[in-house]
């Protein structure tokens, strides 16, 4: 069973996002896409300041020798990383939801309609 | 790509057995497959042998390069650290949708693993897998690695297992990131057999757990 809290929002491509103040919006993966990669040993993110359409690549996650691509789920611009888990790439497989990778300042909050709510992304996630 | 004629087998799509070919052109083959392909694309398995290079993986640290000597080194964007590749070490990149197969990427890497464990043991040699460091030894020393990239629930890259080749190339790096680990190869095992022969079980077990 994956663990999806009502109050976040979910891509299809199994990211989560939770919108802070100022439009702010931080970006992580669900417990979903943390069980089916596994431990994780490698983390790259995207650099400060960079420019991001929604659906774009922009990261990296590396698990049994495999590299994952990660796609950001809003357009806007990055304006945080947590290096803490590029330093400890465990903590994504130990605290998913704690875990954010980044932060993105978002062009336009209602691009969130088009994400999944808990409901829609754990039927998502069953078929 | 000097491509023979690709075969299809059941619903696994094409096998192509393309001879020796250039590292750097095949990962760009693979990498122009994978972006291009869509819901209908076929699956593929690439059977290939290179000529000597070290390919790195996406998190390689530059340290597990001791000395590379005249051997191109080619940074790759698969996972793992880095490895070396020649004449007589069979390829088989698997270029497949996974989010089609329904298959999560340790699954992916098990079914490799499994393939190069059945072969092996189809020649008497018997190997095991290591939860913590995916691959394939024989008592302790590795025989087949395995780097993989997934895009778009696509991936490529492969696997490569060692036959008959000049194993000397790996001294000069930290296999696939661990200084003290040997490696071996069929040929040292007794079993001398051509590495192009070497992948008609390596297919075999591959299409029979996809199909």
């Amino acid at each position: 069973m994956s663990d999806i809290p009502e109050n976040l929002k979910y891509a299809a491509t199994h990211e989560w996002v939770n919108v802070q103040d100022n439009q702010s919006v931080q970006v992580g993966i669900s417990d979903f896409a943390q069980q089916e990669l596994g431990d994780l040993v490698y983390i790259e993110l995207p650099k400060i300041g960079r420019k991001l359409s929604a659906g774009e690549q922009c990261a990296v996650v590396e698990s049994v020798k495999t590299a994952s691509d990660l796609y950001c789920p809003l357009s806007g611009v990055v304006v945080a990383v947590n290096q803490a888990v590029v330093d400890e790439p465990a903590l994504v497989n130990e605290a998913v939801y704690a875990s954010w990778l980044f932060t993105v300042q978002a062009d336009n909050l209602a691009e969130l309609e088009s994400l999944m709510d808990a409901k829609a992304y754990q039927q998502h996630i069953d078929e | 790509m000097i491509a023979q004629q690709p075969i299809h087998i059941k619903n696994l799509g094409i096998q192509k057995n393309l001879g020796i070919q250039d590292y750097r052109d095949t990962l760009q083959a693979m990498q122009e497959y994978t972006q291009t392909r869509d819901a209908q694309s076929p699956d593929q398995l690439w059977i290939v042998e290179h000529p000597p290079v070290y390919s790195l993986g996406l998190a390689i640290k530059r340290e597990h390069l001791l000395n590379t000597r005249d051997i191109p080194v080619v940074q790759s964007d698969r996972g793992g650290q880095v490895t070396y590749h020649g004449p007589g070490q069979l390829v088989v990149y698997t270029l497949l949708d996974i989010q089609r197969l329904q298959l999560n990427v340790r699954q992916l890497v098990s079914i490799l693993e499994n393939a190069m464990l059945q072969t092996l043991a189809q020649y008497g040699i018997r190997a095991t897998a290591k939860p913590d460091a995916p691959g394939v030894y024989v008592a302790d020393k590795k025989i087949g690695s395995i780097g993989l990239r997934v895009k778009k629930g696509c991936c490529y890259h492969g696997l490569s297992l060692n036959n008959a080749m000049d194993l000397s190339p790996f001294n000069g790096i930290n296999t696939c990131g661990f200084s003290d680990l040997e490696v071996t190869q069929l040929a040292n095992l007794g079993v001398h057999i051509q590495t192009h022969e070497l992948a008609i079980p390596i297919i075999h077990a591959i299409t029979e757990t996809l199909s």
